[in-house]
């Protein structure tokens, strides 16, 4: 069999689920060498890892690109913010998250733009994390500062589940992260600090919020589990 | 010299936090999951695995906040240890119905932090000994690692069983190598102090529990043969030992008292009393059989993570004795470096001598983890001590090192495993016999020129280095230089472009290294710029030029070979 023959064939076993295994003892059987065996399995792992090189010099790319274009937008805003109006900015806000997520569905879904499609979701998400800030920012909300976290953590597991993004379950885990660390800070220390000055800056609404954390967590969790792939349920 | 140390670690600590992330959240291929022997030792199994593994521990810590949060908004009529309990009870409830570990690690946690807490809350104002809390917790740790030999058989509680072992292996072993120093010896002697566990029933009748639960799962595991015999016995013996130690009278481990002290330097010149002589017998012996013994029953079990594991122990013993045995030197960096050297080169010799036992001989990757395994180190203290600072470090009376040192054994143990790597290669011809030669030299020479050689008074009043200092600095300087050249003609006639290309990095190193040492007193700082610009031309030029004439020397060596 020639080389090229050799590569065809143990692609095509590969394909069908065969195991190394069963294509050496299939190969040696038809008389091959086990040197020209690995060389043609050598030539199939090269081909694999050059297209998944490229593929991730491509996701580097694209999700680098997002951060600068992310950074420009809030600098240029940050810059002006000051002189605009609450509306105007509620507007930027609203409309560039928007886009980001009408872009990316776009790019994704009708144009098979999987990793640019993919990188531009995320930058909506990162969009409606910032907006959640500016905006109580912008009306003067008093709240915990970690509430906003959860709700960028809550929205993000929605538009996660509606999108199909994996990048956003990624984008909740650190978000989740920071709300569960930045609590019983606030709940403890501030317990302690009210003891001596009566003043107790700890919301009820928070309480609610963390209960509706719990519950979304919860669901989220069995929800993607029960995405598994099926070859990984023995597991469970 | 540490100072350069510090700097690097911040650098390679990151670079490692990403690196792990980044292979962490490496999406896998389902099928790869299930080929793979150890697949229960993955963090995740598939992308569904890593985020539902993350949902799930979320909900259980912020089910925690919730009720902290409400528990406030309601006057605190709970206490936290209550709420501590409940959210690990529940959180244990989830990760054994949904087979989450990352849940179940934490919830496991949190009821041995709860029971703690709640001892500690027991002995309060009894004056209970420290050493029955102490105890219980092994005792947990004990059964943690009990019920991960029952989980095991079952595919679906494999990896329950993986957070079982390392949950009842890791404190159990820190204890072990605790106990096996100084430091660790004195805080034994410490939680020896007070009243007998028997002024509080609930801490008595816990530990009876915990007791009575190894026990049964011990002889349950020994019926069904879910554990082999010589391990049932090892962690028969812990727990005696452990229950001992629990019942243990006040314990003074050394024969001079000095409180107040808690600095390194404390241990210096202080003596073990009888007791203490005897405990610090008994943890060292079980802390090698701990470590040695997870080895040998890697072997019987076939599995080698477990391998990795008991070397891993047997390394971490090596640096836990590294740092006990540290201040008898007096923190000299050179005796520290030298130690740092032995040591990753005994871990280089183990590391060839299970590959080449197991015939798994790559050439092209030994070559090159032996190179920067063994000659880099190697090269960078004898840089160190053909300096300056290396020779003021240098500069001590070699009877004041106590005769059974650290440096003395690692080297022992180095030329024992060599001897026999060395003869393997000799008989099997496989083309590493030189280089390990070559190693082996160097190291030699240098332990015998730190441990036996008379080095003291190597500079005068003034500072300056005396007629037996310059005698040193050419001896060092010439063995570095000597070393950098075998290098070269190592890969010359071996025929090994990676020792060349090593060998010309260091020599350009050197050339800098000593262009700055000699030159930069004395030059206008600008002039010494342009000639440090002028040199790294030649040097780049002299390192292409050497490099290519090499190269080409053993492509045509090896064409005529070929004909």
């Amino acid at each position: 069999m020639e080389d090229q023959k050799i590569t065809e064939y143990i692609q095509s076993s590969l394909d069908k689920g065969k195991s190394k295994e069963e294509i050496y003892k299939e190969l040696l059987g038809q008389g091959l060498g086990i040197d020209a065996i690995q060389d043609a399995f050598n030539q199939i792992t090269t081909k694999e890892e050059k297209e998944e090189t490229q593929k991730r010099v491509i996701r580097i790319i694209v999700t680098i690109g997002v951060i600068l274009i992310g950074v420009g937008i809030f600098s240029f805003i940050a810059a002006n913010w000051q002189e605009m109006t609450k509306a105007v900015k509620v507007s930027i806000i609203v409309i560039a998250m928007v886009a980001s997520y009408t872009g990316g569905w776009f790019l994704r879904e009708k144009w098979h733009y999987k990793k640019t499609g993919e990188a531009l979701l995320l930058l909506g998400a990162i969009i409606y994390g910032a907006g959640i800030f500016l905006v109580a920012q912008m009306f003067h909300t008093r709240g915990n500062w970690p509430d906003g976290f959860i709700l960028w953590m809550i929205g993000t597991i929605v538009m996660a589940f509606a999108a199909e993004s994996s990048s956003l379950f990624y984008l909740a885990i650190p978000v989740g992260i920071i709300a569960i660390v930045g609590h019983p800070f606030g709940i403890l220390t501030f317990g302690i600090f009210g003891i001596f000055t009566g003043y107790n800056p700890f919301l009820l609404t928070s309480s609610f919020l963390l209960l509706t954390a719990t519950i979304v967590t919860f669901i989220a969790g069995w929800l993607v589990k029960k995405r598994m792939p099926p070859e990984l349920k023995e597991f469970y | 010299m540490f100072g350069f140390f510090n700097f690097l670690i911040w650098p390679i600590l990151i670079i490692g936090v990403i690196f792990f992330f980044v292979r962490f959240l490496r999406r896998r291929r389902k099928a790869e999951v299930i080929k793979e022997k150890d697949w229960y030792l993955q963090f995740s199994l598939s992308k569904e695995d890593t985020v539902s593994q993350f949902f799930f521990l979320f909900s259980v810590f912020f089910l925690g906040v919730t009720i902290l949060a409400f528990n406030k908004d309601l006057g605190d009529p709970l206490s936290l240890r209550t709420i501590l309990l409940l959210v690990s009870v529940i959180g244990l409830g989830i990760g054994y119905y949904f087979k989450v570990i990352y849940t179940l690690a934490v919830s496991l946690i949190g009821l041995v932090g709860w029971w703690g807490a709640q001892a500690a809350e027991w002995a309060q104002g009894k004056d209970i000994k420290g050493a029955a809390l102490f105890v219980g917790l092994l005792f947990i740790s004990i059964l943690f690692y009990l019920l991960s030999r029952v989980h095991e058989k079952k595919v679906k509680f494999k990896r329950v069983s993986i957070v079982y072992l390392i949950l009842g292996l890791i404190p159990v072993t820190a204890t072990l190598f605790l106990f096996s120093t100084k430091s660790g010896l004195r805080t034994l002697g410490e939680i020896t102090k007070g009243a007998s566990f028997f002024a509080s029933w609930e801490i008595t009748f816990s530990l009876f529990v915990f007791l009575v639960s190894i026990v049964g799962i011990l002889v349950y595991a020994l019926s069904k043969n879910l554990i082999f015999k010589p391990e049932a016995l090892v962690i028969g013996f812990l727990v005696v030992l452990f229950s001992i130690i629990a019942f243990l009278p006040e314990q003074t481990m050394f024969l001079q008292q000095r409180m107040q002290q808690w600095r390194y330097e404390y241990y210096r010149d202080i003596n073990l009393s009888g007791s203490g002589i005897l405990w610090a017998i008994i943890f060292n012996i079980l802390v090698l059989i701990e470590a040695f013994g997870l080895v040998l029953l890697s072997y019987f079990k076939k599995e080698g993570w477990l391998n990795k594991i008991g070397l891993l122990f047997v390394g971490a013993l090596f640096i836990v004795k590294f740092f006990e045995w540290q201040n008898h030197w007096g923190s000299n960096p050179l005796l520290i470096s030298m130690a740092v050297v032995m040591f990753l080169t005994c871990g280089l010799t183990v590391y060839l001598l299970v590959k080449s036992l197991r015939k798994k001989f790559n050439l092209k990757i030994e070559d090159k983890i032996y190179s920067v395994l063994g000659l880099v180190p190697l090269t960078f203290f004898l840089f160190l001590l053909s300096s300056e600072s290396g020779l003021k470090n240098f500069n001590f009376n070699v009877q004041s090192l106590p005769f059974f040192s650290y440096l003395l054994i690692l080297t022992t143990i180095y030329l024992l495993l060599n001897l026999i790597l060395w003869f393997y290669f000799f008989r099997t011809k496989i083309n590493l016999f030189r280089e390990i030669t070559f190693l082996i030299a160097f190291l030699f020479l240098l332990t015998l020129i730190i441990l036996v050689f008379p080095h003291k008074n190597l500079f005068t009043e003034s500072n300056e280095l005396s007629g037996l200092g310059i005698f040193w600095a050419v001896v060092f300087n010439l063995m570095l230089f000597s070393e950098i050249v075998g290098i070269i003609f190592l890969g010359y006639f071996n025929n090994k472009n990676f020792f060349i290309n090593l060998g010309i990095v260091f020599m350009s190193i050197l050339i800098f290294v000593k262009y700055f040492d000699w030159f930069f007193a004395f030059l206008d700082k600008s002039i010494f710029f342009i000639g440090a610009g002028i040199l790294l031309f030649v040097v780049g030029w002299f390192m292409e030029k050497g490099r290519r004439y090499m190269l080409s020397a053993i492509k045509k060596e090896e064409i005529s070979q070929n004909q």
